[in-house]
């Protein structure tokens, strides 16, 4: 009985909630019975098949379908109760109110209008429908088919035959001539379909110039596209960089100030009109020369790249000459004193000054090889116009919808293969080894674990809501997901979350007690079961997985008594401000407001300030907002996370640098003892002695200073279909879909 | 002279039967039963109802049933009318989900292939013939040109007809036939 009553009363909230039908009510019915676990996704999709054939209600039909098969008869009819219901009682409830209405003369004055909307309505719906009733159709005999059958049924219609009988006669026909054939082989969408296909996710990408690759739709996106001189080595862990369109590593001077490339011989861009006519059909030769366009490129204002701080302060000439350009407008053919090509297979960059990050940011998708000639041709289109090396090529895309990616001519005279650092069996295989990716846009979570569980995507990430019953809690699969074909990845991220105290705050800045006290407030074990395990605890900025990490517990843990110590010593004892005799009242900027995620996390925080005392107004905004308020130090406090552009402690380190607060500095955290440190170890290159040790040394000030509340490492879980070869989830993924592959 | 109970019931049994593609689709449906078959209803009050039944939350079969039938037969009518336009699909779905222990062959996938290109041609006859009874004129085609559009674009439809109503009210239009 309780079945039948819980099963009622969702169907009959499902329906309350919609209005202007089934096909409302039916992505709300999915959620809702999946989130119960009463009902897989997939099996949703197999019954709305069977409610479309049906006659009746679809959402209806829905209903009754999963009532029955999770509560047998009950089940099925507390379902299309719940369905019919609302509407039924509301209708019957306004009855009175419906009879005046049509009594009224006003009714036959504004059916007068109804009559051709409602016309239009109907016009519009069966264009609506239009696709799904010819995307069935596969191959010209079936389109041609479909067509007759809506001809003749129309034809019929128009003539007053009764609906069941040419339903009936369509129904035969159908059998008859639209039976599903088996994949044909050839040309054609029919033959795309057959390509093995990479499914994944992605989100609305407003363009695919690597210029403007700040975000990682983008940056995966352009790194399909396009490539640099370096990689990531796909699976060598630490993390390692690997030549991709140099021969070798740079050769680097012994003051550390040139760096020489030799380019690749036989690199092709993809087939594109602006280079004219080649005579093998596929794009230009890459050549030295594209790497000081594409570098100045960056430089240009004019481009309003994002991406520029990677050679900022650092390229011989290049600030200079994005001054002049500032000035006068870009002119390329201006040279730069750091960007030279002496040959076209040779790349000299020239530095002021040390900048041992330089090759780490040649990986990124900033420093990618673009072609002057699409750039000139396209003009604003270049970002919707893609022409790189990359492995792949854009083979179609329909914005907010999905992305597909097929391989690009240009790579058959390549020979890339899979290199030394992958497992013995996979090395020496051409790449790509996938031929076609398509990527879904899908806005929501929900919807996206949905798709991975219907098997539509090859990977998803873990959703929160459903943690429980798909991660044990050992940390291992759930079985009855295992039994799907799905498998479990996990890797740490580069990445520390944190709470920032705006160093520029009164209250904050200047009083270290005060975020001491604070820092022992966090209570990180409550932090980490609100994230499902998946984050570790932080002793300072830098991750373990990056050489030069702090080890041991960090400074400040849950301890109530000390943070009272400190809130006394900061001049807030019990958290009440002298002054006032009330509570200290800080505020926490949290963007995604849009997030549930998100409010659950801000009132957990504000359920460790009140442990001590003090109130914690949480100031919700949107992405753009946020970074604004940050921008102009309009946040007392706010929640962020910072990626690893490099796996590099100076990367974390940076962030506390006095000369970068009102940038990434997003604190304004300022510290000359820290400056001092940090300006030694960051004119070492990685690896040089003694700069491990510089870097513990540097965050151990600020974690002492406790300049951040350090919220942890988090970890990624991933999880893949099993026809897909294992792959470890990389840090800097870009690139890297190449070597993905399917079990033979 | 009010319809009997039991024709009710056969009739939206009969419209149960019919009603292929949902609750828009529907429409015709019923107009075929209640108007050219029985003679019940107009297809404009029929045409009235059924911007109400989609104005309303629901689901638009029994929201339209229940205002047709109403109309028939007051509240018991009203009861039976959406009974009976549920229960066909309700037996058949059942019956169909127990027969095919949720594997969908691809002889029933071939019949919804056929079906579904019917019930475009249903919806296209319906509105044309909805449009026939509308008077000639600018006003009228721009009504229907401004909904379509509007339902394209994925405008709340409840907004939309309750807009084309106010128009109704407001701007010079008849309709061509009151019968």
């Amino acid at each position: 009985m309780t079945a039948f009553l819980r099963f009622f009363s969702v169907f009959f909230g499902i329906s309350l909630f919609t209005v202007g039908g089934g096909y409302n009510m039916i992505p709300l019915m999915r959620e809702t019975l999946a989130a119960n676990g009463w009902l897989p996704a997939e099996e949703f999709l197999g019954f709305l098949a069977l409610a479309e054939a049906t006659p009746g209600p679809v959402a209806v039909n829905a209903a009754t379908l999963s009532g029955a098969r999770v509560a047998g008869l009950p089940g099925a009819v507390a379902a299309t109760l719940g369905a019919c219901l609302p509407g039924l009682v509301f209708l019957l409830a306004l009855g009175p109110f419906v009879a005046r209405l049509r009594a009224s003369p006003r009714w036959e004055k504004a059916l007068a209008g109804l009559l051709p909307a409602l016309a239009g309505l109907l016009a519009a719906t069966a264009i609506l429908l239009f696709p799904a009733a010819f995307s069935s159709a596969g191959g010209t005999p079936a389109t041609v088919a479909t067509a007759a059958i809506f001809a003749v049924s129309l034809l019929l219609f128009l003539r007053g035959a009764k609906p069941l009988a040419v339903f009936a006669l369509a129904a035969v026909a159908g059998m008859a001539f639209l039976r599903p054939a088996p994949a044909e082989a050839g040309g054609g969408p029919a033959a795309a379909e057959a390509l093995p296909t990479l499914r994944t996710t992605t989100m609305r990408i407003r363009g695919f110039d690597p210029a403007q690759a700040a975000d990682e739709p983008t940056t995966r996106a352009t790194g399909k596209l396009y490539e640099g001189l370096l990689q990531y080595a796909p699976y060598a862990r630490p993390y390692r960089l690997a030549p991709l369109l140099a021969e070798g590593m740079p050769e680097i001077s012994p003051d550390g100030l040139t760096y020489t490339f030799r380019i690749r011989p036989g690199i092709r861009f993809a087939p594109d009109p602006c280079f004219g006519d080649c005579a093998d059909g596929l794009g230009r030769e890459l050549v030295a020369r594209d790497f000081v366009y594409s570098f100045k490129r960056i430089a240009d204002p004019a481009v309003a790249s994002s991406g520029y701080w990677i050679f900022r302060g650092h390229v011989a000439g290049l600030d200079e000459w994005r001054a002049a350009a500032a000035r006068d407008g870009a002119d390329y053919d201006t040279p730069v004193e750091g960007l030279s090509a002496p040959d076209e297979r040779t790349l000299v960059i020239r530095l002021s000054k040390p900048y041992p990050q330089l090759l780490y940011v040649l990986a990124m998708p900033y420093a990618f090889a673009v072609p002057r000639e699409a750039v000139e041709r396209y003009g604003d289109g270049f970002a919707v116009h893609p022409v790189g090396t990359g492995p792949y090529v854009l083979a179609g895309s329909r914005p907010n919808h999905h992305y597909e990616y097929r391989v690009s001519p240009a790579w058959a005279v390549r020979n890339d293969t899979v290199g030394e650092d992958a497992p013995p069996d996979e090395r020496g295989k051409k790449l790509p080894r996938i031929p076609r990716i398509v990527e879904s846009v899908v806005g929501d979570g929900s919807t996206a674990w949905l798709m991975f569980l219907a098997g539509e995507l090859d990977e998803s990430d873990v959703p929160r809501e459903n943690f429980d019953s798909v991660v044990r809690a050992d940390g291992s699969l759930a079985e009855e997901v295992a039994a799907k074909g799905i498998a479990l990845a996990r890797a740490p991220s580069l990445a520390v979350s944190y709470i920032l105290f705006n160093g520029d705050d009164p209250n904050l800045g200047g009083n270290p007690a005060l975020r001491k006290a604070i820092s022992c407030l966090f209570d990180f074990e409550a932090w980490r079961t609100f994230q499902n395990g998946c984050i570790e605890e932080a002793a300072g900025p830098v991750p373990p997985i990056v050489a030069g990490a702090l080890e041991g517990p960090p400074p400040y843990r849950r301890d109530l008594a000390r943070a009272k110590a400190f809130l006394a010593e900061a001049g807030y004892p019990e958290g009440k401000d002298p002054a006032t005799g009330k509570r200290l009242a800080l505020s926490l900027a949290v963007g995604k407001a849009d997030s549930a995620e998100a409010r659950q996390s801000a009132e957990l925080l504000q359920s460790f300030f009140a442990d001590g005392g003090l109130d914690l107004a949480i100031d919700y905004m949107n992405w753009p907002n946020f970074l604004e308020a940050l921008q102009k130090g309009r946040v007392q406090m706010a929640i962020l996370a910072w990626l690893g552009d490099y796996p590099d402690a100076e990367n974390f380190l940076q962030l506390f640098y006095g000369a970068n607060a009102g940038g990434v500095n997003r604190a304004n955290y300022r510290n000359v003892a820290f400056d001092a440190v940090y300006e030694a170890l960051a004119a070492l290159p990685p690896g040089a002695e003694g700069r491990d040790g510089l870097c513990r040394e540097a965050g151990k000030i600020v974690s002492e200073d406790a300049a951040w509340i350090f919220l942890g490492y988090p970890t990624k879980l991933v999880l893949q279909r099993t026809r897909l070869k294992p792959f470890a989830p990389h840090a800097f993924p870009w690139g890297q879909e190449k070597y993905r592959a399917f079990v033979e | 002279m009010r319809p009997s109970l039991p024709a009710i019931a056969l009739s939206y049994l009969r419209i149960g039967c019919g009603a292929f593609g949902g609750g828009v689709a529907s429409f015709p449906v019923f107009v075929a039963e209640l108007s050219r078959r029985r003679g019940w209803l107009s297809e404009s009050d029929l045409a009235g109802d059924f911007a109400l039944a989609q104005s309303v939350p629901g689901v638009i079969i029994v929201n339209f049933a229940v205002l047709s039938a109403r109309r028939l037969r007051g509240v018991p009518g009203a009861l039976l009318a959406a009974f009976s336009v549920v229960l066909p699909a309700f037996l058949l779905v059942l019956a169909l989900a127990s027969l095919l222990a949720r594997r969908f062959p691809p002889l029933a996938s071939a019949a919804v292939a056929g079906l579904r290109p019917a019930v475009l041609a249903l919806l296209v006859s319906a509105a044309i013939s909805l449009f026939r009874r509308t008077p000639r004129g600018l006003l009228p085609a721009a009504l229907a040109l401004a909904a379509a559009a509007a339902t394209l674009f994925r405008a709340p439809i409840p907004l939309v007809l309750a807009l084309a109503a106010a128009a109704g009210v407001l701007l010079p239009l008849r309709t061509r036939a009151s019968e």
